[in-house]
């Protein structure tokens, strides 16, 4: 926009700045983003594994042990829980046409979390026939309640 | 304003300009057909573009590769996947940072990993792939000396069915 000086014979200071290398720019930058960007949003569950030969410094955790048996089945046993907390210390959930029980298992762990909150660590025990993706959503369910530490027992 | 425009300037050099010299017209001033576009908007939304892209891929770690018919399996509690050691598990195969190594030789080629690398182990499989030939994958990491270990999952909002 001008903005007339009033004067006549002064010499014009407004000018028009040249947007067509900003306008060059930006489309090259938008071009290379474009291609570049990653569209698919990778993340990681972390998983916590013992080794062997470490020093067992203190007493163990409180932990849930999970095991997957066969036709869907899931066992979820409490180890070295305090004995001030109450929950019942072996739980089994039955599959479902052979299939894990998904909803069941989600409601027992919210009820776990809630009764036996020093829980902090897991362990899987998966089965060799189990599917890659079983394991991710049990350990998907067990961060979910605040289950921070979860470990796999490989075969 | 059109009068100091740059683009009034260039015009004036423009074939289009020299043509009207070459075949002038009835000697009427025609009415200029110039205008002036207004980029200013059009830069303004290139740079809202520009940010969101460059924002939105600022958050990578370790770049997976996902061709094939590899399907990872989602969860919603995932994280970042940070930097690491990539073993991909795919129909059977197994890639130790995209190289075919075989299940015996899996342990070998983690150990001689460098120490630097042998911070975390991020692995991929396919949601289908048995916990049978993922069990090697954490048996011959753990002897390699790997502590942490990531699996790959595709980040989602909801749940399991």
């Amino acid at each position: 926009m001008n903005i007339e000086s009033g004067r006549k014979g002064k010499k014009e200071l407004n000018f028009e700045l040249n947007l067509m290398p900003v306008f060059d720019i930006l489309s090259v930058c938008i071009c290379f983003l474009l291609m570049t960007v990653v569209w698919v949003q990778v993340g990681a569950l972390k998983a916590s594994q013992s080794m062997g030969g470490q020093a067992k410094t203190s007493a163990n955790p409180p932990a849930v042990w999970a095991t997957f048996g066969t036709g869907g089945n899931i066992s979820l046993s409490l180890r070295d829980v305090p004995s001030s907390e109450r929950f019942e210390r072996n739980v089994s959930i039955p599959g479902k046409g052979g299939q894990i029980d998904w909803r069941s298992l989600t409601s027992i762990m919210q009820q776990m979390s809630q009764a036996v909150p020093s829980v902090k660590t897991a362990l899987i025990m998966p089965s060799d026939k189990i599917a890659y993706e079983e394991i991710i959503n049990l350990m998907d369910q067990m961060k979910k309640f605040g289950i921070k530490d979860v470990g796999i027992s490989p075969l | 304003m059109l009068d100091h425009s740059i683009l009034n300037n260039q015009s004036m050099q423009s074939p289009l300009t020299a043509q009207s010299a070459i075949k002038p017209g009835s000697g009427k001033k025609k009415k200029s057909i110039l205008m002036s576009l207004t980029l200013t908007s059009l830069i303004d939304a290139f740079s809202i573009l520009v940010i969101f892209l460059l924002s939105s891929s600022s958050n990578t770690g370790q770049p997976l590769d996902m061709r094939g018919k590899l399907q990872l399996p989602t969860s919603a509690q995932s994280e970042s996947v940070g930097f690491g050691t990539v073993v991909k598990l795919d129909m059977g195969h197994y890639f130790v940072n995209d190289k075919e190594v075989s299940l015996d030789q899996l342990t070998k080629a983690l150990y001689e990993m460098p120490t630097k690398e042998k911070d975390s182990l991020i692995i991929q499989a396919d949601r289908k792939a048995g916990f049978a030939s993922l069990s090697p994958v954490i048996l011959a990491a753990s002897h390699a000396g790997f502590e942490k270990f990531k699996f790959a999952v595709l980040q989602s909002a909801g749940r399991v069915q």
